[in-house]
């Protein structure tokens, strides 16, 4: 085979071309660092790149959320702590207050501190992070609390955010969970004894002397005929004198209660209460002390001639003599526990049902009680105090479930971008020692190509003739 | 035989020498050009016819021939690769202009502003009243149209440069056919004009590199050239090529003048540049033209259903995000929602599509062509709490109606070249619809973000087609990779090819300075030789005049 001069020049150009082009594209993934500059250098990467830089940017993203996650629920969290310590500051409070030797202006000034933790538990209550209140819904712009009435304001939306592609978490917590009631109509902070239309009301939450069930049956209408005969009640009450109150015949069971109270008010309240239900009612009579808490301390016996088991017999109280049909009782249905929420006397101070949960309307409760001097109340506020603790502590569990989520998928999200990155870099990435080591090899190619072709051509046949 | 026999025999040796020599230098000379069929003189010794006793001498050397040291067989074949070769270079160059404006290996990448728009809703997923993260937002949305904008231009402008460079190759085409054509004439007349036929030689290897093209020669040594069967070049007559583009599809094409009718040879066309051209494009371009339209449609349909259906801060509702991309008119009836999904690009996408609702039947009729044509749907419904929806799928379109009237009676059009439309329709930063309720509303607030949320989760749902955005964008990615890695690996296997053949002919056709310079010795050593026969004479001349003498 014949090499021509013109063949040798083409294929030795040809060569060179191909030895720096594949030099040119070794430096340029040296300079770039990346294995892969177009498309078609590698079409199964590029692919994979792609994916891999878009699942790295959904990553980012995500931590970015995260963050914020974070943020609001850490918040949250601070914010319950602080609760938690205004209520533990309460509750001393209330033990303080509950102490016999304690004078009622000793009281007023406990009140004082308490009213001063409301304001502050308000206070934390509309804290607003980065520009949102965490513990409203999603009027997020808005004070979720009124400071004057109390009362809920917002919505009980929670936001959640995606925390991840499979995971979303919520960074707020709407207040109407644990601190306060919902509505403008209804009222937290009611007077001492008022119902929400504003009428008086007087029931005490604590125990009182219940009447039992005439053997006839029960009571469905409290304005009909209770005793035949009449009769005299003979009501003591601790050390004091006993009163003598005379029921005329025939009375009925209103008639009783407002006879007694009359006539032995400044010892005893009486009060008519349905203890069935609406449907089927059953009415008794409530007397309790005069101040509220110590109704076991009463006496009551009875002279009437009414048959055994009826009318006015069924009003004593004397245990000593073996003679009592009326019962001290603490949870008297339709007395200190009303559950419907249409009742007139739901939203009474005095009706404790729905203070345990509630942490605004308890701590409250205790501050009114310190304010009236009434031991009885402040005595149970303890145990309020108690009650919304727990219920604090059950709120911090929520976000700290949520935060160890959060957590939690944090590490998930850092090991899947840490897997992410390394197969980006195995796809994208330029192997600098094997890139290194093939520049190299390719240089001393293109040096013994360069060589070889300047001393071929160095001389022909033609130097030969001379 | 006379004495003076031996001046006639060495002076024949001195002319024929000469003239090798001269062939020799002329190859010397053309060592470097290019396309040069080497030449050689074919020597013949001259009888004197004169028979003798003792035998016949002869009276010196002659040339026969000098030949063109030509192999039509390879040439033929080094012409066919070479024209491939042309095509798959044009085509590979092609190629990385597509993956130039596909680049996903760079850091500004389409992909990454599409990541980018969606994290912008995350973003205000965490804030959904912040107006920094609002305008964020909306500057994202942006910027991700305008940069698809910008690509999808860039492939207009490649079809035009295609279309232009075309223009020209025709043009140079068709000046080398002339030329041909005069050529031929000339070596028709001087069969002997071997270098006119080095540079026709040429010319048709030129024009093969521009189209592929079939010639043979004819009696008088002219070539006819033919492109798919049709003659550029016969019997002493060119034939001229033009271009120009289809009035429907915009589609290139070619024509041949015979005469007074044009003859219509765009399928003809095969190999070399203007087929490469042909490929790039009306195939390559458009399809990659129709994928961006299919991303851009189906993306902004499916962001704008998401968006109708949320509540701007000022508790506006039904916004479109982005500038709807169809033409809409409804003659009768309503439906509370409308959304259109293409599964794929076809000649009837663009269609302008009549639908019909009688409270059972759907009628779909396609008024483009005429007379319409009837299309029957697939009909699919359902309920969603107190919603009826249907989805009827007709031509790889799929539209989604809610709540549909019974006696609704509408016709759309989607916009050709949607992708040079996809623009931000929301301008009011307060109509970004991140709320699932009314934010003015009493159950919902401001930091509402349902909505939001519900978009960015649009990332990971079978929105473009049957696939995820970012998946349906990186297999338009990666297919661009595997044509143009084959691009490349073809051509560099016809660079091969040609090479080795070219190889083949230079064995053959080609100068080797060295042999030159052997035969360079070898043709001035016979020319002395035949000098010295002259001289020898001469003096046998002398010897006998100083007898007389």
């Amino acid at each position: 085979m014949k090499v021509t001069t013109n063949f040798f020049y083409e294929t030795f150009v040809a060569n060179l071309n191909k030895q720096l082009d594949a030099m040119y594209k070794d430096q340029l993934q040296l300079a770039t660092g990346k294995r892969v500059l177009s498309p078609g250098d590698d079409p199964v990467a590029i692919s994979r790149i792609t994916k891999y830089k878009s699942e790295i940017a959904a990553l980012d993203e995500y931590q970015r959320v995260i963050d914020t996650a974070k943020n609001y629920n850490s918040a949250i969290e601070t914010a319950i702590e602080d609760l938690k310590n205004m209520v533990i500051q309460a509750k001393q409070y209330a033990v303080q207050g509950s102490t016999d030797t304690l004078s009622a202006t000793g009281r007023l000034a406990l009140a004082d501190d308490v009213n001063t933790l409301i304001q502050r538990s308000i206070d934390t209550v509309n804290t607003k992070i980065g520009g949102r209140y965490i513990f409203a819904g999603y009027k997020g712009d808005t004070p979720p609390v009124n400071a004057s009435t109390g009362v809920y304001e917002s919505d009980s939306n929670l936001q959640y955010l995606d925390i991840n592609s499979f995971l979303d978490v919520p960074v707020n917590l709407p207040a109407s969970k644990f601190f306060t009631y919902v509505g403008a109509s209804t009222q937290v902070f009611t007077p001492y004894n008022q119902t929400d239309t504003g009428s008086i009301h007087d029931v005490d939450p604590l125990s009182a002397l219940l009447m039992s069930r005439p053997s006839g049956g029960a009571i469905i209408d409290p304005t009909t005929p209770f005793t035949t005969n009449g009769g005299t009640l003979t009501i003591k009450f601790a050390d004091n004198n006993p009163v003598e109150v005379t029921i005329g015949a025939p009375a009925s069971l209103n008639d009783v209660r407002d006879t007694i109270n009359s006539q032995a008010g400044d010892y005893v309240k009486a009060w008519v209460v349905n203890t069935g239900t609406s449907t089927v009612p059953d009415y008794r009579l409530v007397i309790n002390s005069m101040p509220a808490g110590k109704s076991d301390q009463i006496r009551i016996s009875i002279n009437t001639t009414d048959a055994a088991g009826t009318g006015l017999n069924l009003l004593s109280y004397s245990p000593e003599t073996g003679s009592a049909t009326m019962t001290v009782e603490n949870n008297i249905n339709g007395y200190n526990y009303i559950t419907d929420a249409t009742d007139p006397n739901y939203y009474s101070f005095n009706n404790n049902y729905l203070n345990e949960s509630n942490y605004l309307r308890a701590v409250y409760f205790l501050k009114v009680a310190l304010e009236n001097n009434d031991q009885g109340k402040i005595q149970k506020a303890v145990d309020y105090m108690d009650k919304i603790s727990d219920n604090l502590y059950k709120q911090q569990s929520i976000i700290g479930a949520r935060l160890s989520k959060i957590e939690s998928i944090t590490d998930y999200n850092l090991d899947i971008k840490t897997n992410t990155q390394q197969s980006l870099s195995n796809d994208q990435d330029a192997d600098a020692v094997q890139v290194i080591s093939d520049l190299t090899q390719r240089m001393s190619v293109l040096q013994a190509l360069r060589v070889t072709f300047t001393d071929f051509f160095r001389s022909n046949l033609f130097d030969f003739l001379s | 035989m006379g004495l003076t026999a031996l001046f006639d025999i060495g002076k024949s040796g001195i002319l024929t020498y000469q003239k090798a020599l001269e062939v020799t230098s002329h190859n010397i000379a053309n060592a470097a050009t290019d396309g040069y069929t080497r030449q050689d003189v074919i020597l013949q010794n001259i009888t004197s016819g004169i028979v003798s006793t003792s035998g016949v001498s002869g009276s010196g050397v002659k040339i026969i021939d000098i030949q063109r040291m030509y192999d039509s067989f390879i040439d033929l074949q080094l012409k066919t690769e070479s024209s491939n070769l042309t095509y798959w270079n044009v085509f590979q160059n092609g190629m990385l202009t597509l993956e130039n404006i596909f680049n996903e290996a760079s850091d500004d990448s389409m992909g990454n502003l599409i990541n980018d728009f969606f994290n912008a809703w995350q973003e205000l997923s965490q804030n959904p009243s912040g107006t920094t993260e609002r305008n964020l937002l909306l500057d994202k949305a942006d910027y991700l149209t305008k940069r698809i904008k910008i690509s999808y231009q860039s492939l207009i402008e490649e079809r035009d440069e295609i279309y232009k460079d075309t223009q020209n190759l025709v043009d140079q085409a068709n000046q080398y056919i002339d030329q041909i054509n005069a050529l031929n004439e000339k070596i028709a007349a001087n069969p002997g004009a071997l270098d006119a036929k080095d540079q026709r030689d040429n010319l048709v290897k030129q024009l093969n590199d521009i189209v592929k093209i079939t010639y043979f020669e004819d009696n008088f040594g002219r070539y006819s050239i033919l492109v798919g069967g049709m003659p550029l070049v016969d019997g002493g007559k060119a034939y001229q090529l033009s271009v120009g583009l289809d009035n429907n599809t915009q589609n290139m094409k070619f024509s041949l003048q015979m005469g007074s009718s044009n003859v219509d040879v765009t399928t003809l066309i095969q190999g070399g540049k203007l087929k490469a051209g042909i490929d790039l494009r009306d195939n390559v371009i458009p399809e990659y033209m129709n994928k961006l339209n299919m991303f851009v449609f189906d993306l902004t349909e499916a962001i704008n259903e998401q968006h109708r259906s949320g509540y701007g801060l000022d508790g506006s509702s039904g916004n479109n995000f982005f500038n709807s991309l169809y033409d809409l008119t409804i003659s009768n009836g309503s439906y509370s929602d409308m959304a259109i999904n293409l599964k794929d690009i076809n000649t009837s996408t663009y269609d302008k599509y009549q639908i019909q609702f009688d409270g059972t039947n759907w009628t779909v009729n396609d008024l483009t062509t005429t007379p319409p044509t009837s299309v029957s749907p697939t009909v699919t419904s359902w309920t969603e709490g107190t919603d009826t929806y249907y989805k009827l799928s007709f031509n790889n379109i799929e539209i989604t109606l809610k709540n549909p009237s019974a006696d609704l009676n509408f016709t759309y059009q989607i916009k050709s070249n949607p992708t040079m439309y996809s623009e931000v329709a929301i301008n009011d930063i307060n109509k970004i619809a991140a709320a699932g309720e009314n934010p003015t509303g009493s159950t919902s607030g401001v930091m509402d973000n349902d909505n939001a949320r519900k978009i960015y989760n649009l990332l990971n749902s079978s929105i473009i087609g049957n696939s995820n955005p970012v998946d349906f964008y990186r297999s338009i990615v990666s297919e661009i990779g595997v044509y143009s890695s084959s691009a490349q690996t073809q051509k560099s296997f016809q660079q091969s090819l040609v090479q080795q053949i070219d190889q083949k002919r230079q064995d053959i056709s080609g100068v080797s300075l060295d042999e030159e310079a052997v035969n360079l010795v070898k043709y001035q050593k016979m020319y002395e030789a035949s000098a010295r026969v002259i001289k020898v004479a001469d003096e046998i001349l002398k010897t006998l005049f100083d007898m007389v003498s």
